[in-house]
């Protein structure tokens, strides 16, 4: 859920997705750009927390993710509707059941000269340099080899059939293949974990700790305006983006309405009802998968009985804490998955749901 | 009676020797010791003490703040002691007019109204009942924390005054260590090692707390000790522990009782500030500066009610204190001769 | 004896202070009752190979004197290794940090002087009129005032509604004159408890000294009032107060780690709060170390003046 000064920025979409957050600026596959009204190059948002990690292997929170969303590219990218486009990789054809092609996308350039361009080298080294690290099952569960065709087509071989390999290839940050390797380290020219490198719309400006984070667009992106069914601009509008460190909700609440930031993708729900009522600021409300939930320790009681497990659940004002806790922005929910997949989000599978389940 | 005084006033010329105080160890003869031109018994110097508290307005408004909020606490709600299966109701009385930890009494974030005269938070809890009993937790922690911490500092400052030498060094160095670490400092170190609750945030706060009592008796303490008496005293052949404590402690326990007036005050700022970070008692804990801290969003919003009430709370007490702690200073010490020497 | 042997003295003192502020500090994770690994985990779950991996890249199977030394040895020249949770160099992001604290807290001080001082002399001066009640009673008020919620106040007063200042920093070096706009409110958030501390001390000493004999010889011996104050009066008055001045240092670190909070600033305290919630034990040590030590020396620094103006304490 985001909010910003519509007088200043126009076309924002908020992302279903977590760890997506600013997607809404510039997203040639999804279809989305945003510009700014006036002679403003600069946008400013905020974020709730600072960057952890910048090496794709390193990150493990969604506000490290978000914040180098823009940055990097994956093989495959899934549009805000949940159908997977091309983002590297032109084309894609499962061969067999352990085997996918891949054809590349070729004049793909990296932020940094030192890295080239694109090539299945640089796929290979990012499959395989997950390995151990914090992201090493997001590899590891699926991934069995590669073959190298030629620069730019691959062959991917899984260990076992796995349908949601779509999914998880979207899942892949690519890297440049000279990067520092995170866990041997050595003196590779590129250091993720200092300054992201990958092939993205935007790339790394500047680090003040705990302050600001800044990108700028990448003028050698690939995306010339034909690659897909939309009409995103071949330039992304914004030329810089900043990303204003503010850990405190109703600071940030604050600093959106005295126009201290232009967009606030973390705005405290309890401000959305204030802002919606507000003229100049427009508030982006869509369900994602974002979710909070109870689990249980099966293995300590008393949770280990059933019926205990039931009574709780029902006991649970799922409504209440969407309008006191959650400020009305929120939808009740039996199972952890999303309503954007839409079979098992239909009020039926709900009420078979909650036959079988609850009490 | 030889000693020359600074008048009281400034301009006001005063024969000295028959009031005031002579050498300021032992209790004089004062106005309230003649009537009818006959000397009266004299009184301890508690007395003369607590008569000069009275004529202060201000320490008492003080004291009788204190005292209010503190019989408030107690009467907030009933207080239980269960132990061995049994029940004992301490405290029947119940003056706040909903449990505090009752979600719905009411609206949610409703300013204040008649039946809530504090208005209600997020969750529909009353805020006035909240503030009630947040104060036994303020004030628990405030006592508690000042009631430990001198004792461990007021033992090992008299005993390293008294001693001196290598374990008067040895205790005052461990003082100088400890003063290095400021309170939230080491409380935020203290969360991350024990996790949050109350006694971390006791444990942290004596800690860094003993130190200044330590210093300050000590202070008194090598003052005192060449004094004569203790000398006559030591002549006499009275043990050293029974100097200690029947002469010398009751002189130099003055500034430390008013250090830790003061720093009841000052020690449930502390435990605001720790709640307000997050890093306090539970989330939802009815204590005034957790309160503040789940508030603070509100403020945004202009519901002022919900951090206005518990800041108000605290800023209360903590004058009130004030005003107690210097009301003692004046009383125990008008001359401000032991201020003097704690001026180092 | 002489101030040079003063502070030959006093320095030498100070060395094993400061051995022991590190020796707590790194012995903070190991007081803890149980296993260290347990401490760093957080008392979650944590597999035997991650346990291994964490006693490793903390030394924990060395003797803890060793484990002492080694860190310490590390620390002498600043290196503190990398975050376990973020990968940076926590030297690196201390020494980032350290200059906004540093600007904070050295501002709030010179606030706090800058009122403490005028206003306990006005209020020694005029005692008993109406000056002297309402300093008092302002004094009173700024020390029970929790910071954080003046902080609060101020800035949604004065940046919210009268828009006259930022929300957040701006985007401008430290020593410009946006940012030391911007600086403004959560100085004075800082500086008012200190203010008021130092301006009820004066007070007070400032009291005691007029009624002492050599202020009424001096009025004697027909000085002006002016003359008898600044010259004789104050000299001596001030004396308590640059000790609490310097006392003031920790107190005012305290309260820079919750007015960092709230005015967003991106200094040592902000780091520190993150810290404890990351369970960054590396950023933590080394941020409480540096901030223990400064105040070690600032304590002596402040030992030192004091015998330099006051005689009698070398003895």
């Amino acid at each position: 859920m985001a909010a910003w000064n519509n007088d200043v920025l126009s076309g924002f979409e908020t992302h279903p997705l977590e760890g997506h957050r600013y997607n809404g600026i510039f997203a040639p596959h999804a279809g989305v750009y945003a510009e700014l009204n006036g002679e403003e190059t600069e946008l400013v948002a905020d974020t709730e927390a600072d960057v952890s990690a910048t090496d794709p292997v390193s990150i493990t929170g969604t506000v490290s993710q978000s914040m180098t969303d823009l940055l990097y590219e994956r093989l495959i990218a899934f549009d805000s509707e949940g159908t997977p486009r091309p983002q590297l990789a032109t084309d894609w054809e499962q061969l067999d059941e352990t085997t996918w092609r891949f054809e590349l996308r070729s004049g793909v350039q990296f932020h940094d000269e030192a890295a080239g361009e694109l090539t299945a080298e640089d796929v290979r080294t990012t499959l395989e340099r997950h390995e151990n690290t914090a992201r090493d099952a997001d590899v590891s569960d699926w991934y069995a080899g590669m073959e190298i065709i030629d620069d730019h087509e691959i062959e991917i071989i899984l260990q076992e059939p796995y349908s949601p390999f779509e999914a998880a290839i979207s899942n892949v940050c690519i890297v440049p293949e000279n990067a520092v390797d995170p866990i041997d380290g050595g003196d590779a020219p590129i250091d993720l974990s200092e300054t992201p490198v990958g092939t993205g719309p935007y790339r790394y400006e500047e680090h003040q700790e705990d302050d600001r984070w800044r990108m700028t667009r990448f003028d050698d992106h690939w995306y010339t305006g034909e690659e897909y069914d939309t009409d995103v601009p071949a330039t992304p509008p914004i030329e810089t983006i900043t990303l204003e460190v503010i850990t405190e909700g109703s600071s940030r609440h604050n600093a959106l309405e005295t126009g201290d930031i232009d967009l606030s993708v973390a705005v405290p729900s309890a401000s959305v009802t204030e802002f919606e009522a507000h003229d100049s600021v427009a508030v982006g409300r869509r369900t994602s998968s974002f979710r909070e939930f109870v689990l249980f320790p099966l293995a300590t009681k008393p949770f280990n009985n059933r019926k205990v497990r039931q009574g709780i659940t029902s006991l649970i004002d799922r409504d209440r804490i969407i309008d006191d806790v959650y400020n009305t922005v929120g939808e009740a929910a039996v199972t952890p998955i999303a309503p954007m997949l839409e079979p098992y989000a239909s009020p039926e599978f709900r009420a078979r749901i909650e036959d079988e389940y609850l009490l | 009676m030889s000693t020359r005084e600074p008048p009281q006033e400034r301009g006001r010329i005063r024969i000295v020797g028959f009031d005031g105080e002579s050498s300021g160890l032992d209790a004089p003869t004062d106005p309230w010791g003649e009537r009818d031109g006959r000397p009266q018994p004299r009184r301890s110097r508690l007395e003369y003490a607590w008569l000069r508290f009275k004529t202060n307005r201000t320490a008492l408004a003080g004291l009788v703040i204190v005292g209010l909020l503190a019989v408030l606490a107690i009467v907030a709600r009933p207080i239980e002691v269960t132990r061995l299966g049994y029940t004992v109701t301490v405290q029947p009385i119940s003056i706040a007019p909903y449990d505090p930890a009752e979600l719905y009494v009411g609206p949610t974030q409703a300013p204040p109204s008649l039946a809530h005269p504090f208005g209600t938070d997020w969750a529909g809890r009353d805020v006035f009942s909240r503030v009630l009993v947040g104060g036994r937790l303020s004030l628990s922690i405030g006592v508690i924390a000042v009631a430990l911490a001198l004792g461990i500092g007021v033992p090992l400052g008299a005993v390293a005054g008294y001693v001196g030498g290598w374990v008067d060094e040895f205790v005052m160095r461990i003082v100088d260590v400890l003063f290095a670490f400021p309170f939230l400092v080491l409380a935020i170190v203290v969360v991350a090692i024990l996790g949050q609750g109350f006694w971390t945030i006791v444990l942290a706060l004596v800690v860094t707390g003993w130190m200044s009592y330590a210093r300050l008796i000590r202070g008194e303490i090598l003052s005192i000790r060449e004094a004569e008496y203790v000398e006559a005293a030591r002549a006499l052949g009275l043990s050293d522990r029974r100097i200690l404590v029947r002469h010398v402690l009751p002189n130099a326990i003055a500034p430390v009782i008013v250090q830790a007036t003061l720093n009841v005050g000052t020690v449930v700022l502390a435990a605001a500030a720790l709640g307000f970070l997050g890093l306090g008692l539970e989330a939802g804990t009815a204590e005034w500066g957790s309160m503040l801290s789940r508030g603070r969003e509100s403020l945004t919003y202009g519901q002022y009610h919900v951090t206005v009430f518990p800041g108000l709370a605290i800023f209360l007490f903590v004058l009130a204190v004030n005003l107690v702690g210097d009301g003692i200073n004046d009383a125990l010490d008008p001359q401000g001769h032991t201020a003097e020497r704690r001026g180092r | 004896m002489s101030l040079g042997r003063y502070v030959l003295k006093r320095v030498v003192i100070t060395v094993p202070v400061a051995v022991g502020v590190t020796a707590i500090t790194f012995s903070m994770l190991h007081l803890a009752p149980g296993d260290p690994v347990d401490v760093i985990v957080g008392f979650g779950d944590a597999d035997a190979e991650t346990r291994q991996e964490i006693r490793t890249a903390y030394n924990l199977q060395l003797p803890l004197w060793e484990q002492y030394l080694r860190w310490l040895g590390d620390a002498i020249v600043l290196e503190f290794g990398e975050s376990p949770i973020t990968g940076r160099d926590v030297g690196a992001s201390i020494a980032a940090r350290l200059p906004y604290t540093l600007a904070l807290g050295m501002s709030a001080w010179l606030l706090a002087i800058a009122i403490g001082i005028p206003a306990g002399i006005i209020a020694a001066v005029n005692q008993g009129e109406p000056a002297d009640e309402v300093s008092r009673f302002a004094a009173l008020a700024g020390i029970a005032t929790p910071n954080f919620w003046l902080g609060l106040l101020l800035l949604l007063v004065f940046s919210v509604h009268l828009g006259w200042f930022r929300v957040v920093p701006p985007d401008a070096p430290l020593l410009s004159l946006e940012m030391v706009w911007f600086m403004l409110l959560p100085t004075i958030t800082l500086g008012t408890a200190s203010a008021a501390v130092i301006m009820r001390l004066l007070r007070a000493s400032m009291l005691r000294e007029l009624n002492k004999e050599y202020v009424r010889t001096a009025r004697a011996k027909g000085l002006s009032e002016r003359t008898v104050i600044w010259k004789h009066v104050l000299r001596n008055a001030v004396l308590p107060v640059v000790t609490v001045a310097g006392l003031q240092l920790a107190f005012l670190v305290d309260g820079a780690v919750v007015v960092e909070q709230v005015f967003a600033w991106p200094g040592l305290g902000r780091l520190l709060v993150g810290a404890v919630f990351e369970r960054d034990f590396p950023v933590i040590q080394a941020g409480v170390l540096l901030i223990a030590v400064t105040i070690v020396l600032a304590n002596l620094l402040v030992d030192l003046c004091y015998a330099y103006l006051d005689p009698r304490i070398r003895y």
